[in-house]
């Protein structure tokens, strides 16, 4: 935001710079750099279309061009269009759209592209095994393009970038965020500069629910169209959130065991973050807690809004946001009530809980070292810790008969799920299938984003040629752990066994990640 | 059938002509047996002879006789006597009778009867006739050639045969013998001197001679006059020769003849008059004569020769020292080398050398700086006899050796010989050894990890242990097995630096446990019967528990180490980087083109360094690095990008860019190093949480005493600022006063500082003496500039600081009083002892030059110290109850934390102590000196204890080389030396003649 200000400023502090520029131009400039910034890229293009006749030599039209080109996707065109111009030009933002423009050449330069099925993305992604996703990352958001477009009422007809980047580094280089920012705030996708950037499962030791991401991704593409980027990031989180599994199902609150405690916690306790504390951004909350927190909240307010206006009354809320209302407005209009007896239903709403849990996991990045069998022991209570680490690290020499007894050592103080799973996949890979699917259904059930739960019962089905229920537990593991051979394989087989077509793509998926 | 018979008369002619050939063939080959002996033993008569033509001739005729005697001897023996015994057939028929008993008696009488006369009682004519017949036919039967004895020939023939041999043999051996005899027994020898007429008085007289060296000896030209022409000098010398000729004289030569071998040769002189001039140039010992003609042709030739000596040019003698021999040294370390070359001329060149496997490696010695230097100090041309001495930093990393290996090295010196070639002298042989106690550790943890995998496997087969006995007779075995590594892996830890207390009483326990419970598995197992697994119920729950327990131990232990020894790596990087940085400054200041290389191999070191850290990264636990280790703590990658846009500038010769790029580089290094620390200290937290917990509490603790000792420097600080600026108007006019005073007594301190043995200061000393050098700097522009007050301060913190190097120096003698350092050490604390006076003085001088506190605070001014005097004093006791706490935790605190905590508070104390003090006596610039510095090493205290906490060696990745014990006392005796050889040739110039040889010997008994 502040480079765009500071476009803007710049251009109206120097009209007298050149003489060849009148206002006109300075104006025009301005009003391109906001359609740039504001996702309405068409209408920029048009008036930089009539700045080229009017003022194609000044630095700002040259770096407007440039910005244009970048956002377009047109890497080395917008390096091109740099050309001899000096990184202090505009104030450095020169120099900045040329540092992002070359960084993000130099990691997309030999990317593959795929189309979606329904025409309306384009899958961007690096040779390799990148390849066995981007048709479900097609399939997914063309899914996504018609249930959110359904939703929102905006449905993109240009084709939509994705860039599927190989790890969090690459994000790092293709956007503001720092490395550290990454993983410390768990950030593997970004909607920005009129594309979506996500980080392939491959980079993560888990995975991580992928299509979800894209989902949510997207949404925030559509609301910073639809909306002309005017909704505050509170809003645009709540939509995001409960629009990204509108692609596979229809909506509904699903919190994460740490939200509903958090939230729980803070009801009890009358410490709600409050809509103004929110504002201008939840990266200004004193703490991560207090921003999942707020998360939590943006979450269940928009979720209450569509159960009491449905989605027709988002669009309205939306629409008046991009006509200039504020958010509070906007939504306190569309719920046809004041904001104060907003916050006061939807806090009643909450402490009815009527919504789902789930157990929330965070991302984790692989980082090398030596295969452990223990990355996310952390969350297993302390009085069984000990044990679930020694069946850990008896299963990575293989010792699985060992580890399953220091697993139900484990899990004899009560349950835990991250030992449960291990001990189905041992289960399994010891052939008692019974009882894995025994241990693993519980955990597939409570946690949609457990990958591992879901392959070791997709495995223990499978064995047990119960085909639907495998392709169901299979599936699951699919939309987070895209890349492992187990998972595809498997697949693979139960959809063969049911004559299902997409047999083919797995099987040869399949084959890409054995080899 | 008839029978061929040979008549009597025509068998014994067969036989005699057989007999002549053979007597003659035999005779024959010992004739040439003797002649053989003859022509070797002549010509070894020759050289015996040598040039006495009158013994030649005669040997030569006595050979010649014995030869043809010889002859005669032959002719005889072989041809006359043989006809002569055996013409008649009555001899030669004796002789058959001889070699054939048989006939011998019929034969004989045939051969007889046959030519007898007639005679009365002769038998009759019949009677003969038959046995005439009778012995011929006899005679069929023998074949006249088997009556020749053959072994007679063949031993005739073994003799000339070697005769001949031993000839041609020696013939082959000593060809210039046998040649040179026979020449001095046939030839007559040449007359000397072409027949010259020998002189034995001396044809010249008044003979000076002129010597001009070569070039390269720098030797200046020595006239010789009234010589006895006996001249001296390296080969290349000119000898110059001028006499006056004692005999009339037509032409003049000179007959220069080698000593050992070679044709003499003839050199003209000149002649004036009377005057002979002639010159020669000396390449090897001979000697020559004069040879006059006389007008009247007659050639004159001095009978004793002058004797010309090559004086030898010797190579170099080299002497290489070095810290000890054999040394050990780590991988990052510089080693200091001292090294004394000298030759008879000059040295050109020097380099060190070494070997180790295949790696040999040069590194050339910079001569000239020594050179120069010992020129430019004494004002002189360098030198004549060639010597150079000096120190060689040897930078360890530049070998491609790895840890373990051992290197040979010495110093290879070429001399400045140019008409023979350079003589190169070579040092002797020392050696050192690679050694890394880091890349120890890591191999005895290697063991360790081996361990945690058997005791694990052990865990895993007794948790699924059957009924079969022999899998617990195996498991029984691996588990002494692994009781007895537990023991080994322990002792190596002993005495390992990187290893804390707690581990070893870890594993000491933990040994101690698995023994109980393995022997009392062993009287369990019946001997000679299959064990019952009933027998076990008790036991095998303990044990599984015990490995259970046992194993986590190990893990966590491991976990923990390897993340130390990541963040050993990362110091190595720091240390590098300022090593790198150091050298960045040092090349912007000079510009020496030499830096490059060195800034080049710290890059190199730098390179490796970061790869080990990936290394160590890549073999730690995934949910170690998962858990604990942030993205950014680890940035071996970054890390290696960073070096090499600093690479590129360097290259690029931009130097204050890569200074600049460095500088990221280092700060990016921090950070990680800082996340590096608190990953460790997160992951004690959660496995060692005891340790942790307590650490926590201590640094906790230090860190609000320092923050509260901040506040004091700075509210004393602002104290002096307002006392200084009214101080400073007051001041002004004592300026000069003051310089003069001042100036004196800095030069005396600096003179004291410069006296201290830098070898045995420890590396912490050391920057605290080069701040006592700032200091002093500071304090002497302070002066210039008229800022009594602040000159003051300065002079405070430079006394100071050699207060805390003198207390830094006693800690490090009373930590190890048999130290190989120990002695230098002292030598420094002296040095420094002798200087804290002088920086006493300077502070009364300065004190008294400045106006009184008194004079110029105000009465809230005077509060506020006391307010301050106050503070520190409780502050001090929170630090000492800090101190006494953390000694008291000693073993409970992680690594060595709580020793060095307790070591590093104690001088923070002091500087309290002296601070309050100050406060005390309201002195405003002794204060803030003194506050300052207490918190500065309350703040060295806390880093310190932080790295402690994880067995990190204080300097052992410093950028301070292993020094040579008393290196710089080497150069009183060398300098001794010098001036003694000064003094002989002062001496001998001066001496009596005919003493020089005397004193010579005495100076160098003096030197030895």
């Amino acid at each position: 935001m502040r480079r765009w200000l500071l476009a803007a400023g710049l251009v109206l502090a120097t009209p007298t710079a050149h003489a060849r520029r009148d206002r006109t131009v300075a104006g025009d400039v301005i009003r391109a750099a906001r359609f740039l910034q504001t996702a309405r890229l068409d209408d920029a293009r048009a008036v930089l279309a009539d700045l080229q006749h009017r003022a194609a030599d000044t630095l700002e039209v040259k770096w407007l061009e440039a910005e244009l080109a970048f956002q377009s996707g047109d890497y080395a065109g917008a390096i091109k269009q740099l050309d001899k111009v000096p990184d202090d030009a505009v104030d450095g933002l020169v120099g900045q759209t040329r540092k992002l423009a070359e960084s993000t050449l130099a990691v997309t330069g030999s990317f593959l592209e795929a189309r979606s099925p329904g025409g309306h993305f384009v899958v961007r992604y690096a040779a390799g095994p990148d390849a066995t996703i981007a048709g479900l990352t097609g399939e997914v958001l063309d899914a996504a393009w018609q249930a959110i477009g359904d939703d929102l009422g905006m449905k993109p007809a240009d084709p939509i970038r994705v860039e599927l980047l190989g790890a969090p580094s690459d994000l790092a280089k293709l956007s503001p965020l720092t490395e550290t920012d990454i993983e410390t705030t768990g950030t593997i996708a970004l909607s920005k500069y009129n594309k979506l950037m996500v980080v392939s499962p491959r980079a993560t030791i888990f995975g991580y629910p992928w299509m979800d991401t894209l989902a949510h991704e997207y949404t925030h593409l559509v609301v910073s169209r639809l909306a002309h980027d005017a909704v505050p990031v509170w809003l645009q989180e709540g939509l995001a959130r409960l629009e990204q599994t509108r692609w596979r199902k229809p909506a509904e609150l699903q919190l994460s065991t740490t939200e509903q405690a958090l939230l729980s916690a803070a009801l009890r306790k009358g410490r709600l973050i409050t809509f103004d504390e929110m504002h201008p951004s939840m990266a200004k909350l004193p703490s991560q807690e207090a921003a999942a927190l707020a998360y939590a909240e943006v979450y269940t307010l928009v979720g209450w809004m569509q159960s009491k206006i449905g989605y027709r009354g988002i669009r309205d809320a939306l629409i008046s946001q991009r006509d200039g209302k504020s958010a509070r407005r906007a939504v306190a209009e569309a719920l046809g009530m004041s904001w104060p007896a907003v916050e006061k239903e939807w806090r009643a709403h909450l402490k009815g809980g009527d919504s789902k849990t789930r157990a929330g996991k965070p991302i984790r990045f692989a980082k090398g070292g030596v295969d452990s069998e223990n990355v996310g022991l952390e969350q297993v209570n302390t009085r069984a810790r000990k044990h679930a680490r020694l069946g850990g690290m008896l299963r990575a020499r293989g010792q699985n008969e060992a580890a399953v007894v220091e697993y139900e050592k484990a899990l004899a103080g009560g349950p835990e799920p991250f030992v449960a799973g291990k001990l189905a996949r041992t289960l399994v890979e010891l052939g008692r299938f019974d009882r894995a699917i025994e241990v693993a259904t519980p955990l597939v059930s409570a946690d949609d984003h457990d990958a591992v739960a879901a392959v070791t019962l997709g495995m223990a089905r499978s064995a047990r040629h119960q085909w639907r229920e495998a392709i169901l537990a299979y599936e699951q593991a699919l939309g987070v752990s895209p890349f492992d051979p187990t998972t595809r394989c498997g697949l693979a087989e139960a959809y063969a066994q049911t004559k299902d077509p997409r047999a083919a793509r797995e099987r040869s998926a399949c084959d890409q990640l054995r080899n | 059938m008839a029978v061929s018979r040979t008549p009597i008369p025509t068998f014994l002619e067969r036989v005699r002509t057989l007999v002549y050939r053979h007597e003659a063939r035999r005779v024959g080959l010992y004739a040439m047996a003797a002649l053989a002996g003859i022509a070797l033993v002549l010509p070894l008569v020759g050289v015996m002879v040598g040039a006495s033509r009158a013994t030649a001739l005669a040997v030569l005729a006595l050979g010649g006789l014995i030869i043809v005697l010889l002859a005669v001897t032959a002719v005889v023996l072989g041809l006359v006597a043989p006809r002569r015994r055996w013409g008649g057939d009555a001899d030669l028929a004796r002789w058959v009778g001889g070699r054939r008993r048989e006939i011998a008696s019929d034969l004989l009488s045939a051969v007889e009867l046959t030519t007898a006369p007639p005679r009365p009682g002769a038998p009759s004519r019949a009677l003969v006739d038959a046995l005439v017949e009778v012995t011929t036919t006899r005679l069929g039967d023998i074949d006249p050639r088997s009556l020749i004895e053959p072994s007679e020939l063949r031993r005739a023939r073994r003799w000339a045969l070697a005769a001949v041999g031993v000839n041609l043999a020696f013939l082959v051996i000593e060809p210039r013998m046998v040649g040179g005899g026979w020449r001095s027994l046939v030839l007559a020898h040449p007359a000397p001197y072409d027949g010259a007429r020998l002189s034995a008085v001396p044809l010249v007289g008044d003979l000076e001679a002129t010597l001009t060296f070569p070039a390269y000896s720098r030797r200046p030209r020595l006239t010789l006059p009234s010589s006895s022409g006996d001249v001296r000098g390296l080969p290349g010398t000119t000898v110059a020769l001028r006499a006056r000729v004692l005999v009339p004289a037509a032409s003049a030569e000179l007959i220069v003849e080698p000593i050992d071998r070679g044709e003499p040769r003839t050199i003209s002189a000149k002649l004036d008059g009377d005057q002979l001039t002639a010159s020669l140039t000396i390449d090897r010992s001979a000697r020559y004569r004069f040879a006059i003609s006389s007008p009247s042709g007659e050639r004159a030739i001095e009978t004793a020769p002058r004797a010309i000596e090559a004086e030898p040019d010797q190579a170099p003698t080299v002497q290489l020292m070095a810290p000890a021999d054999p040394l050990d040294v780590t991988t990052l370390r510089r080693v200091e080398l001292a090294y004394v070359i000298e030759d008879d001329f000059g040295i050109t060149s020097a380099e060190l050398v070494w070997e180790s496997g295949r790696d040999k490696g040069r590194k050339p010695i910079a001569l000239e700086s020594t050179r120069a230097a010992l020129a430019g100090a004494a004002g002189d041309p360098p030198a004549p006899r060639g010597r150079v001495q000096g120190k060689l930093m040897w930078d360890i990393a530049e070998l491609q050796v790895p840890s373990g290996g051992e290197v040979r090295y010495w110093i290879e010196a070429k001399d400045n010989d140019t008409v023979g070639g350079p003589n190169i002298g070579r040092s002797r042989e020392l050696h050192l050894k690679v050694v890394s106690p880091r890349e120890r550790h890591e191999e005895t943890l290697g063991r360790q990890q081996a361990l945690a995998e058997k005791i694990l496997k052990n865990l895993g087969g007794r948790l699924t242990l059957g009924d079969e006995p022999t899998a617990r007779d195996d498991l029984a075995r691996q588990l002494r097995e692994s009781v007895v590594e537990l023991g080994t892996i322990g002792a190596a830890f002993e005495k390992d630096p990187h290893a804390s207390d707690a581990l070893r009483k870890a594993l000491s326990q933990m040994r101690e446990r698995l023994d109980k419970l393995a022997v009392a598995e062993q009287r369990l197992m019946p001997k000679g019967k299959p064990p019952v697994r009933a027998a076990f119920a008790g036991l095998d729950p303990r044990m599984v528990g015990e490995l259970e327990d046992d194993t986590i131990v190990l893990a966590d232990w491991l976990d923990r180490e390897r993340l130390e020894g990541l963040l050993d790596v990362s110091d190595e990087i720091a240390a590098h980087q300022k090593r790198l940085a150091d050298l960045l400054a040092q090349y912007q200041r000079t510009k020496d083109p030499r830096l490059l290389d060195e800034i080049e191999r710290e890059m190199h070191a730098l390179d490796r360094a970061y790869a080990e850290l990936d290394r160590h990264r890549r073999g730690m636990a995934e949910d170690v690095l998962d858990q604990y280790v942030h993205k950014n703590a680890v940035q071996a990658q970054a890390g290696t990008s960073c070096l090499e846009e600093v690479r590129k500038l360097v290259r690029a010769g931009d130097a204050a860019r890569a200074q600049q790029k460095l500088e990221q580089c280092r700060q990016q290094q921090e950070r990680a190093a800082s996340s590096l620390e608190g990953s460790l200290a997160s992951m004690r937290g959660d496995k060692f949480t005891d340790e942790q917990k307590k650490l926590d509490e201590v640094m906790n603790e230090l860190s609000d005493v320092a923050r509260d000792q901040d506040d004091i420097a700075s509210e004393s600080n602002r104290i002096f600022e307002s006392y200084a600026e009214k101080a400073d108007e007051v001041a002004r006019d004592h300026r000069r006063e003051a310089a003069k005073k001042a100036g004196t007594l800095i030069d005396k301190l600096r003179r004291r500082l410069r006296d201290i043995n830098e070898v045995g200061l420890t590396p912490f000393a050391k920057e605290e003496l080069d701040i006592v050098e700032r200091r002093l700097a500071d304090v002497e522009r302070m002066v210039g500039d008229g800022d009594l007050a602040e000159a003051l301060s300065m002079a405070h913190q430079a006394k100071q600081s050699l207060d805390t190097i003198a207390g830094e120096l006693e800690a490090a003698i009373n930590d190890d009083p048999k130290s190989k350092w120990a002695e230098a050490t002292q030598d420094a604390l002296d040095g420094v002892q002798r200087a804290r006076p002088v920086a006493k003085e300077l502070i009364d001088e300065l004190a008294a030059l400045s106006p009184k506190p008194e004079q110029i605070m105000s009465a809230d001014d005077h509060r506020a110290l006391d307010r301050l005097r106050r503070r520190e004093s409780l502050t001090r006791d929170r630090a000492r109850r800090l101190g006494d706490r953390a000694k008291q935790l000693g073993g409970e605190l992680p690594g060595d934390a709580g020793t060095e905590l307790g070591k590093k508070l104690g001088g923070a104390i002091d500087q309290m102590g002296n601070a309050e003090e100050r406060l005390r006596m309201r002195d405003p610039s002794g204060a803030r000196a003194a506050t300052r510095a207490a918190a500065d090493a309350l703040a060295k205290a806390r880093d310190r204890a932080r790295s402690a906490a994880r067995q990190a060696q204080e300097g052992a990745v410093g950028d301070e080389p292993i020094r040579i014990p008393g290196a710089d006392e080497y150069r009183a005796p060398e300098r001794f030396r010098e001036d003694l050889l000064e003094a002989m040739k002062k001496k001998g110039a001066l001496a009596p003649e005919g003493y020089d040889e005397q004193i010579k010997r005495y100076y160098q008994e003096l030197i030895k």
